[in-house]
């Protein structure tokens, strides 16, 4: 082992796979951010309504992908977005008088597409139980309150249900953000081995891995890994200063 | 009921219907198709949607365990193994933790709290690198003991014990001391039995991780037969020919044992998973 100061440091600023990642990596957190955001708060809304039928159905339903594996999952999403005309995806596509596309080796917006999609699946279930845990703890006088000034369903979610779900917001979107940035197995499974042809689908980690474990390279797959430490504690930072997490910690 | 309610009632449903319908098709898919004999039926590059009766039949599974090296039947007993002492290694080590650093009182408590907890912020896939080098140096590579040792005992797992350790009463502690109780006996006989239901949580969601991790076995095991089920299925698709027969009756085996679990327990998964964040 040679001791090369900053040279893999260097190597990574210029290194077009890494830019690539780096790109597809934060592409598919905001995806994710914006779908496990809008819909799973309706979703839990609804479901914590006293008024909808066979809730716990529908909420163990909605839970039941969470429990399987990327490799599970891999299986079936590798083939709902297969390439051949009879997927029921392209099929779907075909009705819309669209065409039928390449979803994995289309271009990198597809595959980005293919795994926030695959993720959602996976994910969307434990993200609205979060929400549902944090919509038991508004006081239910507030909804009373609300009740008796006249306040409609779109003022109540607004005003009251939305401030109150604050802090989970907050929550998820830091598990949200550190799961995205990490992200590594959906990619591997889809693209099989992670073999990413052109860059489609290959993310932070999985090219740390390929480096480490592909090429043998653990030098700079340790610098590689040092970075993406670096950035995700900055990015907490972020969090903390303005979203403010752990101001709640102060107050107690 | 006035007619607004009802219009708002039919189009909740039929949201929640649709979503539950997302949510559920894949499992119906891969089950049906774990029985289709022929796959070249099904795909012809992508999956379609094309299934008769007659092209159904068990001849998948049979193949799952006559197969010549029972691989898959290798990967099913690792991925229990991995499992069960995954489970009791982080029930046992991090309830211990959680308690003593919550009942005692000594010198240095605060900063070992919080370097447990920073714990919690550091991905794992940082750590891979220098773990599998560790891995290496204690010879544990393509072991069980590489596999579960790194991550039984989490930050979060701590933190949760933590929390629920909280919330008992001391003077049990005092009275068990009073009548001359050792501190590990009481820890075993009196805080235990107290900390069922804790167990019970934290033992589910730890046995679920356990069964579905797939970076860290993937890389600690190197030898076909001692792959979990996550990295096992994975060798049925490869860059040279993909059997897919194999593979989806094996992918419908897999989930059957945590879908048990999760159908027997479905609060304790609930109250389990939003301990976590939602407390604060």
């Amino acid at each position: 082992m040679t001791f090369i100061g900053w040279d893999n440091y260097k190597r990574a600023l210029t290194d077009t796979h890494l830019s690539a990642a780096v790109i597809n990596s934060i592409l598919f957190t905001i995806g994710i951010l914006i779908l496990n955001i809008v819909i799973p708060v309706p979703l839990a809304v609804v479901l914590n309504d006293k008024k909808t039928i066979f809730r716990t159905g529908f909420r163990s339903a909605i839970y039941l992908p969470a429990l399987t594996s990327i490799i599970v999952a891999g299986i079936y999403f590798r083939l709902f977005f297969g390439s051949g005309d009879q997927t029921p995806l392209n099929l779907f596509m075909t009705w819309l008088h669209l065409p039928a596309r390449q979803w994995l080796y289309d271009t990198k917006i597809t595959g980005i597409f293919v795994l926030v999609i695959m993720s959602t699946w996976r994910w969307l279930g434990t993200n609205t139980l979060y929400f549902l845990a944090g919509l038991q703890s508004i006081p239910e006088e507030l909804f009373e309150a609300a009740e008796i000034d006249g306040a409609n369903a779109y003022q109540r979610f607004w005003n009251i249900i939305i401030p109150g779900l604050k802090p989970i917001i907050v929550f998820v979107i830091t598990i949200l953000t550190y799961g995205g940035l990490r992200m590594f197995g959906e990619s591997f499974v889809m693209w099989v081995n992670g073999s990413t042809p052109g860059d489609i689908g290959l993310t932070i980690v999985l090219y740390i891995y390929k480096t480490a474990f592909g090429h043998f390279d653990t030098g700079y797959a340790s610098a590689l890994s040092v970075i993406l430490f670096i950035c995700l504690m900055l990015i907490n930072l972020l969090y903390i200063r303005f979203l403010g997490i752990g101001k709640k910690e102060e107050s107690r | 009921m006035k007619k607004k309610d009802v219009i708002y009632k039919v189009i909740t449903t039929v949201i929640l219907l649709l979503m539950s319908v997302c949510a559920l098709v894949p499992f119906v898919y891969l089950i049906i198709a774990s029985f289709v004999e022929d796959m070249s039926q099904v795909f012809k590059n992508g999956l379609s949607l094309q299934i008769t009766p007659d092209m159904l039949g068990i001849k998948n599974y049979l193949m799952l365990f006559t197969e010549d090296d029972r691989s898959y039947l290798y990967w099913y007993k690792n991925s229990i193994i991995i499992t069960l002492l995954f489970t009791v290694i982080s029930l046992f080590f991090s309830s211990l933790v959680g308690y003593a650093v919550t009942v005692y009182e000594f010198k240095g408590k605060k900063p070992l709290i919080i370097v447990i907890l920073s714990t919690m912020m550091i991905p794992v896939e940082i750590l891979m690198l220098p773990l599998y080098n560790e891995m290496l140096a204690f010879k544990l590579i393509n072991t069980y003991a590489g596999v579960v040792l790194p991550f039984a005992v989490s930050g979060f797992a701590i933190y949760f014990f933590m929390q629920y350790t909280k919330a008992i009463p001391r003077d049990f502690l005092d009275a068990a001391r009073v009548d001359g109780c050792g501190e590990f006996r009481i820890f075993i006989q009196i805080m235990m039995p107290m900390m069922l239901p804790a167990f019970g949580t934290m033992g589910i969601l730890q046995a679920m991780t356990a069964w579905n991790d797939f970076l860290w076995p993937l890389i600690v095991m190197s030898t076909n037969r001692n792959f979990p089920l996550t990295v096992g299925l994975q060798t049925y698709l490869s860059p040279y020919g993909n059997n897919y027969n194999m593979l989806f009756a094996g992918a419908v085996l897999s989930v059957i044992p945590i879908l048990t679990v999760f159908l027997l327990n479905q609060k304790s998964f609930v109250s389990g998973l939003t301990v976590g964040g939602v407390k604060g």
